[in-house]
């Protein structure tokens, strides 16, 4: 039998849900509350920390909440995403976080701006939904979302609790002017390629309800709400009136609220008390400091004056014996992809392009470009940590009977063209094994931005030379690669690759409606890769972080800041 | 003298601006693309010669050049193209922070440099001096990001007596500043002492067994009158040289112990404007540290004038 707190507690917590989903005023939450025979004390903090009380003081000595990164399913199933509500996660907040990451290479800005430093905009920001590590998708400010019309249309259902650190609601409209604002040509969005052909102007709406938000798109997407988290990081919710202005002026709805930002230095954020997520964040302040050198980072991080860094995987292996320090790796879908054109001699023979897939030893490729970090590529875009990653397609590896077996004695031989800062490293480790293997490969090193340079529809040289080395960012749905890479019409198809059936399997892929469907189309297309081969993937990139023990929550690539709390 | 310092300064600007030149003819061949750059891979080239012609960098050379010194010496030192900031502001800042740490260096290093080269020399020969002269020789062989990191293991990790990150928090006094600025001083320190060390011990010994000295000892001088008027009066000359190029130096290669030390100056800032390709930012730092290298030689020279009458002599001749 539950006892009698456990059975209020329960209660308690069915009624906050109801006061969340508007369903139950507050007023007849407290009444209710002091029949069940909780205290009007505590019955206030319960709804303080439910969030969205103007008087919220951001006590968090009791808070009742929701947690979607422990709450929900993550399934990608992308019929439908739900919250769901769970117990009390009582919480205290505590603690400041020092973070020693890279100092920016770009201008702070939502809209346009990249790579390192961007975490601290992030920190300030929500998106509509969040992906985990595991590539779940998991809600946010959006608390539900479905396809409909073979899923060329999405619906998003938002919370109706969400407001700007300035006190402005969040409301659909708000979220209707940050995607208009991401794919308006003019404004150089960094998003505006990862929407391209996908979500165009004018394609984003109010819903009828008024509460939700209607995406049509330009083509069936599936994979649309990885568009819409962090993944696609400057896909966050920004003020209708936003004015290209964030580092004088970072409002944002997120758990953290900035209290000074310096471009050169780091930033000191401040917990946001009327955080939407009841309960969190768990800290009190984060405080992130800029560094130059990786190596003083890791140094901060060894000297307690930083608690997390970002570090690579040769830092990773020399810390494990370090028993202040835990580190964390993931796997990611950062690559560097050997493209050979097709249309091509001696491309043009698809037993030439396997017998090089063949010629690798990738488990020493991934030992001497990530140093053992990283995960085995098998010459299709489906990185392992993809949902939909095929598991059951033979692994490539180094087979000299098999090259033999393909060139038939044939001795071929063709130019290896790389960019000498990105790629350098890995032609060496390629070059060695193709000529071990018996290919008569020539390297041809240019300056990245020769090598990038030109134009694309003629010259360039990575999409026009025979045989390419291509780093690839990390991206958070397959199809981003495979559409400008692979498609006969793809933007960025170096390999000159034209398969109408696999076009066909593409679309079909985009418009599965299921992770069932996903698999299986996404099986084809991998196997369809793999056979024909027009490109080689030997590895996929991973991160890896190094967090000082006495925290929890904070992982190698995707994190949730809100969730990071300082152990007991 | 005054003829001295009115020479010197005359010949700043025009030493300045054949610097300028050089730094934007060498920036100007160097390999790749600023506008590919600044949009990256996936732009297309029409975009791309759009940027470039927007920061009218498809004029001639000449042309871009007499843009930027017009707009530069009329306090318009542009933006920054990685990160948007205003230039001026971003190298005036960094420029303050690095001549704190510039100074401290130096003024740990003038004292312990002489002192340990003079000390040498009176004890020429014996155990002492062929540990300082050893000593110092090894230790200023070895690089600053050798001596830096070892410097940071043990006094920030193993004893953490200094912080490893030297740029204090915004609002710190001064004291708070130096004590993070021990660290990186030391690590420049380390880099010049031994080679500063070696050259005043060189010239004191040359002093020492200079015909005046003798003459002074045989006339009966005191020891303190003797090393105070005639040996060191003599013997720092060749040092303070050293030691106002050092100063220069500093502050145009404080880039390695900046970086590891994360202490956001101008040597940091140089690196990180290199990577991005950062023209705007490289040659307003560049004309920066080039006028402060030119005004430490020139104090240089005012110092060795001082200390030197024939110098004073040979100029008013």
């Amino acid at each position: 039998m539950m006892a009698t707190n456990d059975l209020q507690q329960e209660l308690a917590e069915q009624m906050l849900d109801a006061v969340r989903r508007s369903a139950m005023p507050r007023r007849e939450f407290i009444r209710r509350g002091t029949v069940m025979g909780l205290s009007v004390g505590s019955l206030a903090a319960l709804l303080a920390a439910c969030g969205g009380d103007d008087d919220s003081s951001g006590d968090t000595t009791a808070a009742a909440g929701t947690d979607p990164a422990t709450t929900t399913a993550g399934s990608t199933d992308t019929t439908v995403g739900t919250t769901e509500t769970t117990a009390a996660a009582v919480s205290e907040a505590k603690g400041t976080f020092r973070m020693a990451e890279a100092a920016p290479a770009r201008d702070l800005e939502p809209l346009t701006g990249y790579g390192a430093g961007f975490l601290v905009i992030q920190m300030v920001h929500d998106y509509l939904v969040r992906v985990d590590n595991d590539f779940n998708v998991l809600p946010s400010v959006a608390t539900e979302w479905a396809p409909t019309e073979g899923a060329t249309v999405w619906t998003f259902t938002l919370r109706d609790d969400v407001v700007f650190h300035d006190g402005t609601p969040m409301t659909p409209a708000t979220v209707v002017a940050t995607y208009e604002r991401m794919v308006n040509p003019d404004l150089k969005s960094v998003a505006l390629s990862a929407f391209r052909g996908i979500l165009s102007p004018g394609g984003t709406a109010v819903g009828a309800d008024g509460t939700s938000v209607v995406f049509t798109l330009d083509r069936a997407f599936s994979d649309f709400p990885y568009l819409c988290s962090q993944a696609n990081y400057t896909s966050m919710i920004l003020k209708d009136d936003y004015a290209g202005d964030w580092l004088s002026n970072p409002i944002g709805t997120g758990a953290f609220k900035v209290d000074s930002v310096d471009p050169s230095t780091g930033a000191k954020l401040v917990r946001n008390d009327a955080y939407w997520d009841t309960g969190k964040p768990s800290l009190e302040a984060v405080e992130v400091a800029f560094y130059t050198d990786a190596q003083a980072r890791v140094i901060a991080v060894q000297s307690d004056e930083a608690d997390t860094t970002p570090i690579d995987f040769v830092t990773a292996r020399a810390l494990v014996s370090d028993d202040s320090i835990e580190v964390s790796q993931v796997g990611g879908t950062q690559t560097n992809i050997l493209t050979m054109r097709v249309d091509t001699a001696p491309f043009d023979k698809k037993e030439v392009r396997q017998a090089v897939a063949w010629a690798l030893d990738r488990p020493a490729v991934i030992e001497r470009v990530l140093n053992g970090g990283g995960a085995e590529g098998n010459d299709h875009l489906f990185a392992p940590v993809y949902k939909s990653s095929p598991k059951d397609i033979e692994q490539r590896n180094l087979d000299q009977a098999k090259v033999d077996e393909l060139l038939a004695g044939e001795k071929v031989s063709f130019t290896l063209t790389y960019g000498a800062t990105e790629s350098a490293s890995v032609a060496q480790v390629y070059l060695e094994q193709l000529k071990q293997a018996g290919f008569d490969v020539t390297a041809e090193e240019m300056p990245d931005d020769q090598f990038y340079g030109g134009d694309q529809e003629v010259d360039t040289p990575w999409l026009f030379r025979p045989a390419t080395l291509v780093v690839w960012a990390g991206r958070p749905t397959p199809s981003q690669f495979i559409a400008p890479m692979l498609l006969s019409t793809g933007v960025w198809n170096g390999a000159k690759y034209n398969n109408p059936d696999f076009d066909a399997a593409a679309s079909a892929y985009d418009a599965s409606e299921t992770d069932a469907d996903k698999a299986a189309q996404g099986k084809t297309l991998a196997e369809t890769m793999w056979e024909d081969c027009p490109a080689v993937i030997s590895y996929w990139g991973g991160n890896a972080r190094a967090t000082k023990k006495g925290f929890t929550g904070m992982d190698a690539g995707y994190f949730d800041i809100a969730s990071v709390a300082v152990t007991d | 003298m005054r003829r001295i310092l009115a020479r010197r300064l005359l010949s700043i600007p025009a030493t300045l601006l054949v610097v300028s030149m050089a730094i934007y003819g060498l920036t100007a061949v160097l390999p790749g693309n600023i506008g590919r750059t600044i949009l990256g891979r996936e732009a297309s080239e029409e975009t791309v010669a759009q940027l470039n012609h927007e920061l009218g960098l498809d004029r001639p050379l000449v042309q871009q050049y007499g843009s930027w010194l017009g707009n530069f010496l009329r306090g318009r030192w542009g933006t920054s193209y990685a990160t948007n900031q205003a230039v001026r502001d971003v190298v005036m800042e960094r420029l303050g922070r690095s001549l704190l740490l510039a100074g401290f260096a130096f003024a740990l290093l003038v004292p312990i440099s002489l002192g340990i080269g003079t000390a040498a020399a009176f004890r020429r020969g014996t155990r002492f001096d062929r540990v300082i002269t050893m000593g110092s020789l090894s230790v200023s062989a070895i690089p600053e990001f050798v001596t830096g990191v070892v410097l940071l293991i043990v006094f920030g990790v193993n004893l953490p007596w200094f912080p490893t990150s030297a740029t204090a928090p915004d609002g710190s006094n001064l004291i708070a500043q130096l004590h993070r600025l021990v660290l990186p001083a030391s690590a420049l320190l380390l880099a010049w002492a031994g080679y500063v060390g070696r050259i005043a011990r060189a010239s004191t010994i040359a002093t020492l067994d200079s015909d005046y000295v003798r003459t002074a000892r045989i006339k009966g001088v005191s020891r303190s009158r003797l090393i105070r008027k005639h040996i060191l009066r003599n013997s720092l000359v060749p040092p303070t040289t050293v030691l106002g190029v050092s100063l220069g130096a500093f502050l145009g290669g404080l880039t390695v112990v900046e970086s590891l030390f994360n202490y956001k100056g101008v040597g940091s800032l140089f690196l990180q404007a290199s990577i991005d390709k950062d023209i705007p930012v490289l040659q307003a730092l560049a004309a920066v540290i080039g006028l402060f290298s030119m005004l430490c030689v020139l104090a240089t020279d005012l110092v060795y004038a001082l200390l030197d009458p024939r110098v004073r002599m040979g100029e008013a001749r």
